[in-house]
Parts: C-alpha cells; sequence; structure tokens
C-alpha cells in the first residue's frame, strides 16, 4: 500500500515542478510576443509551435530525418566513448601517456567545431560518417576528462589497502579503480550525450541530405519559423530521451550510490545466502582463509 | 575494439566518385531541393535510366569548396559558383565547364519595391546588408559596374536567416540586402514585397555552372553526356510543364511545401533561373558572360591575372546535349500525368 502511494507522489515530484515551469515560461513568451520585444517574424507563438509539433508528428515529413539524426547521435557517441575511454583509462594508470595526450585533448575540446566540420566531411564523405564523427569529436572531451578525473581521484587509503592486501594490478583496476571511478564517469558520460546531438546537427547544417538539422534549415528557409521551432522541440525531447537513458544506465551501474536499487540488491544476495544455507555443508578446508582470501581477492 | 568500431561506422559514408563508367556522382549547393529540379525530375520521369546513366546525388554544403570536391575526386561533376572557377584557375586550377543550366545570376541586391531607391547607382550613402562577409566582393563588384566605389556605401552583416533579414528591412535598419535570390523569394513571399536592383550585366552572369575535371570528361564522357541529357530533358519539362514540375516537387521534397506561398514563388524562381537564352542549347556556356564576371573579379582585387576562359568553358558536348525529341518528352510527361491524376 505505501509503495502504490509512493509512485504518485514520486511522478508528482517529478513532473510538477518542471511543468510550473513550463507555464511561467510560456506566459514569459506571449508577453514578449504582446509587447513586441521580439518580433513573431522571428519567434512564433507557442501554441503555434504546438499545433506544427502535432501536424509534423503525425505527417510522413520528419520520420525519416529523425532516425537520421538518431543514428548519427547514438553511434558517434558510441564511438567517442570507446575512443575517450581507451584513452582515458591508460592515461590515468600511467603518467607518461597522461602527459603525452591531454594537451591534445585539450587542444581538440577549444578548436571551434565549426571551423574543423568541413575538413571532416571532405575526409569522410558525405554520407552519415562525417556526421558521426562530428558527433565523437565533441562527445570526446567531457568522457575523457571524467574517465581520467575518476581514475585519479581514487581514495589512497583504499588503494593502500588493496596493496597491502596483496591485490595484483588488475583486481586493483577491477574491483577499486573502476567501481570507485564510474560515478564521474558516468557524469561525462551523461554530458556527452547531449554534445553527440549537438555534433550530428552541427554536421547536418553544413552538409547532409537528411536529418533534423536539414530540415530545420529548410523550415528557416522557408519563413516557416513555427515549423522550424517544432524541430528544435524534438530535438529537445530527443536530447532528454538520451540523457533519460545514461541516467538509467547510472542507476542499474553504479547501484550503490541509490539507495532502491542498493535495498533490491542486498535483498537478492540474502536470499541467495539463505539458499546457500539450507544445501549440505562442504567438507571442512585443512587450511585457515588468508585475509586475502577473506577480502574476496583470491579463492 | 577502437579500431573496430572506427571501421565500423566510417564505414557508413559514402565512397565518392566511381569508377563505375555509367555512375555519375554529382553534387550540388543544397540538398534534394525545388531550386534545383531538374535532376528530380530526371528521375522521376525515367530520364537518367532513359540515358543508361546511374546518377548519384551528394550535398557538399557551401561551406565546402566544389572545386576541390571535383580535383579530390570526391564527386564527378559539381555546381560551383563562376568567380570560384576563376580564381581556382587564376590559382593554377584546371576545372572545366561544359555545363551551365542557369543563365542569370542566383545572387543580387533588393530593395523593398517602396523604397525611392530605383536602381544600384542610387544606393551612394545607403546602408547595405549582406549575407555574409563573403558577398562583400559581390557589392564591391556591383559598385563598379554601376559606377560607384565600395567607400559610397555601409554595408552591414546580416546573415541569410530570411526572418532577421525580413525584420531587418521592416525596421528600416538596412536600405538594400545582397544576397541569394531564393532568400529574397522567401522574403517577398511573406509579406515584404521587394524590387531587384542588380545591374544588368552583373544579374546577367551564370549562376551555379557545372564543374568537372578534364580527365573525368575524357574517361566518362559518355555517361556525362547522358546526365546532362537528362538534366536538360527536366529542365525542359519545367519550362513547358511547370504544372507538372509542382507536382512532382511537392511529393519528392513535402518538406519545402510548408510554406505554400514560399514554395510556389522558389519554383517559379528557379524554372525562370533556368530559362535558356536559347531553348535549343539548354545548359549552353557563353563566353561573353565569364569574361563580364573575371573583369569585375578583376577590377576589385579578388584575382591578380586574367585566365583565358577558352580553357575554362567547353561547350563540345552542347549539342548532343540538346539532341533529345521535345515531343518525345512530353508525351513523358502526359503519361506520367495520366498515371498519377494529373
Amino acid at each position: 500500500m505505501a509503495s502504490k502511494l509512493a509512485l504518485p507522489r514520486r511522478i508528482h515530484q517529478a513532473v510538477t515542478p518542471p511543468l510550473i515551469f513550463l507555464v511561467f515560461l510560456v506566459l514569459f513568451w506571449k508577453l514578449a510576443l504582446w509587447n513586441e520585444w521580439v518580433s513573431e517574424t522571428v519567434i512564433p507563438h507557442p501554441e503555434d509551435v504546438v499545433y506544427s509539433f502535432v501536424d509534423l508528428v503525425f505527417s510522413d515529413i520528419i520520420w525519416d530525418d529523425t532516425a537520421a539524426t538518431l543514428w548519427e547521435t547514438v553511434a558517434g557517441f558510441v564511438l567517442g566513448a570507446v575512443i575517450a575511454l581507451s584513452l582515458a583509462i591508460p592515461s590515468g594508470l600511467w603518467e607518461t601517456m597522461r602527459r603525452m595526450l591531454h594537451p591534445y585533448a585539450i587542444g581538440l575540446q577549444v578548436t571551434p567545431r565549426i571551423a574543423v566540420a568541413p575538413i571532416i566531411i571532405a575526409w569522410a564523405g558525405f554520407g552519415y560518417s562525417s556526421k558521426i564523427w562530428i558527433a565523437a569529436i565533441i562527445a570526446f572531451f567531457p568522457i575523457y576528462v571524467n574517465a581520467l578525473t575518476g581514475i585519479l581521484t581514487v581514495d589512497e587509503e583504499s588503494r593502500e589497502m588493496f596493496r597491502s592486501l596483496g591485490a595484483s594490478r588488475w583486481q586493483s583496476f577491477s574491483r577499486l579503480v573502476v567501481p570507485s571511478s564510474l560515478p564521474i564517469m558516468f557524469a561525462g558520460l551523461k554530458t556527452a550525450a547531449g554534445l553527440a546531438l549537438v555534433g550530428a546537427v552541427v554536421g547536418e547544417f553544413i552538409s547532409a541530405q537528411r536529418g533534423l538539422g536539414v530540415l530545420v534549415q529548410q523550415f528557416s528557409y522557408q519563413l516557416a519559423v513555427d515549423d522550424a521551432f517544432a524541430v528544435i522541440l524534438i530535438l529537445m525531447f530527443m536530447g532528454l530521451l538520451l540523457f533519460a537513458l545514461m541516467e538509467w544506465l547510472e542507476r542499474v551501474t553504479v547501484f550503490w550510490l541509490h539507495d532502491a536499487r542498493l535495498v533490491a540488491r542486498t535483498r537478492r544476495r540474502q536470499a541467495r545466502a539463505g539458499k546457500r544455507a539450507h544445501r549440505p555443508p562442504d567438507p571442512p578446508s585443512s587450511s585457515t582463509a588468508t585475509p586475502s582470501e577473506t577480502a574476496g581477492l583470491t579463492r | 575494439m577502437v579500431s573496430a568500431t572506427a571501421l565500423v561506422l566510417a564505414g557508413c559514408g559514402d565512397d565518392g566518385a566511381s569508377d563505375d563508367a555509367s555512375k555519375i556522382t554529382y553534387s550540388l549547393p543544397t540538398p534534394e531541393s525545388l531550386l534545383f529540379y531538374p535532376p528530380i525530375v530526371a528521375e522521376e520521369l525515367g530520364f537518367f535510366d532513359q540515358e543508361g546513366v546511374e546518377a548519384e546525388f551528394v550535398t557538399a554544403g557551401e561551406e565546402i569548396p566544389s572545386t576541390a570536391l571535383v580535383e579530390n575526386g570526391d564527386v564527378d561533376i559539381a555546381m560551383a559558383d563562376i568567380d570560384e572557377l576563376v580564381i581556382s584557375h587564376a590559382r593554377g586550377g584546371t576545372q572545366v565547364v561544359p555545363f551551365s543550366p542557369q543563365h542569370s545570376n542566383t545572387a543580387g541586391t533588393v530593395v523593398p519595391e517602396d523604397s525611392p531607391i530605383q536602381e544600384f547607382s542610387e544606393l551612394a550613402g545607403k546602408t547595405v546588408g549582406l549575407a555574409s562577409e563573403e558577398d562583400t566582393a559581390q557589392v564591391e563588384a556591383q559598385l563598379l559596374a554601376a559606377g560607384l566605389s565600395g567607400d559610397d556605401i555601409e554595408t552591414v552583416v546580416v546573415g541569410t536567416s530570411g526572418a532577421l533579414v525580413k525584420e531587418t528591412f521592416d525596421a528600416g535598419e538596412i536600405d538594400a540586402y545582397v544576397g541569394a535570390r531564393s532568400d529574397f523569394t522567401a522574403i517577398a513571399a511573406t509579406g515584404t514585397p521587394l524590387r531587384n536592383i542588380t545591374p544588368d550585366d552583373v544579374q546577367a552572369i551564370d549562376g551555379n555552372p557545372v564543374a568537372v575535371m578534364p580527365e573525368t570528361l575524357e574517361t566518362k564522357r559518355e555517361a556525362l553526356i547522358g546526365f546532362f541529357r537528362a538534366w536538360a530533358m527536366g529542365q525542359y519539362v519545367g519550362l513547358e510543364h511547370p504544372d507538372v514540375v509542382e507536382q512532382i516537387v511537392r511529393e519528392q521534397v513535402p518538406a519545402e511545401w510548408r510554406n505554400e506561398a514560399v514554395a510556389e514563388a522558389a519554383l517559379a524562381g528557379s524554372i525562370e533561373l533556368m530559362q535558356p537564352d536559347d531553348p535549343e542549347r539548354i545548359g549552353d556556356v557563353r563566353p561573353e558572360v565569364w569574361e563580364t564576371a573575371q573583369d569585375l573579379l578583376s577590377s576589385v582585387g579578388i584575382i591578380e591575372e586574367t585566365t583565358d576562359i577558352s580553357e575554362i568553358l567547353d561547350d563540345s558536348l552542347i549539342e548532343e546535349i540538346n539532341d533529345f525529341d521535345r515531343a518525345e518528352v512530353d508525351e513523358a510527361v502526359e503519361q506520367w500525368q495520366e498515371e498519377n491524376g494529373g
């Protein structure tokens, strides 16, 4: 009964504050248009955006372009994450590599993408690959820097304890470094998911035949600004969806940071332990367990 | 894992121009658009198939020089600006132009219809909005053609956003705007009537001639003739059956018809741009127009040495390109209309 009441309350707590803010935002938007602080040629009325959004969603116009942008974003994010993690992990473990790569990673971050994008398109071609690479490049830095930070800020006392218990490098890495750095790593992944979408759209603005970026340009050219804003709304929902997906993945992976999941996982472990307790006991061992065995580092 | 991921994802792209003799990869400055209706019509009415050509379209965008695309082999042919080609040749480029479908400039200068300014020469002392900083040369060339200089006007970059340009005109912040005719169409169709005051000799300069490397012209000659012929047939359909072209582009590029008034005006403008000087020589290359363009570029200092225009233009394909039965094209159109309820 308590859990049944808790869900609607959680939904209410999650949805109501943003809705209230949305109401204020729309009122301010209408106020700006009524007082001609901004022209409706440039910024359409919010209800026109909603009508266009519904019209486009139920038309055949946007779905191929939405799929194209989504593919570029997801593929770019995966590519950027693979490259970033592949470079961040060795950089975190070996100082020499960190010193070698760090300036270039920062250089890549501060280089204006809009200047580099035509070069990438000329190199990677006109299809999806150029947009995927642009998305990957933009997604790279937050993942790299967060993963690197996570690895470098592992608790020194914990490292020392693992060393004193005779842990191998792999054991230290897999049982300490990775779990410790995952929360910060996921912060970078969540940021990068949205940035990958930005990169895909930037690539589409420069050269593409399909994509929501192309649609925004086509609608803007026709002065169909309500349609253009509706497409921007679709992009926003896509970004929110990707962020929510990363948050879900984080809750599943870094479960120990989330009370409900930790409780559920503890209960599952207790259930398994209870089943083992009802099995016949194993024959007694001839040797006493070492501290390493106690820590689960050796069998 | 990194290499595998990169290879898989990067393999999703195009391979550029193909060695297949019957395949032509071509680039346009925009995604598929009614502004460049001939290949859309040619595809729909089966003209490419009829010519035995596989036409692959890629969008290069305006930030990537078309001359570089053909030179690198990324595409077989690309639409380029006259000034881009002349500048490329002045620096040693070897691209040639065998086909030029637009016998009118795609850029120009406009004023509000009720403006007291009637001619370009009356812009002295006025504020002129530019689409981008790159249009400064275009403006200077037009000023020179009108007997003025760059010091006679004030320029401000307002960008290419139709909404913003319209807003700027309505607020009286600019007296004239230099940009693409497609932008003028959109602005005019949405309640700000405009008048074109581009000097006549600048207006006559070709918009978007087609560039190709001499080597490609030699190795893929027959396919190129077939491609251009199919394009010319599509262009002819626009000249003689604009209603059919409208029906086709409504279906093929529905996103461009969200604003009906703008789309109709843009299509009419596109068909007008593709009116050939001689209906029997669609895509003809006109040396006198190119000489004018080069003279203007030279006079404003964009190029220091002029090029022999005959090294750029190649009209050897024009007769073969136009060697198609116009009556057969009309029949194909009628058949399409019967099949599609036109």
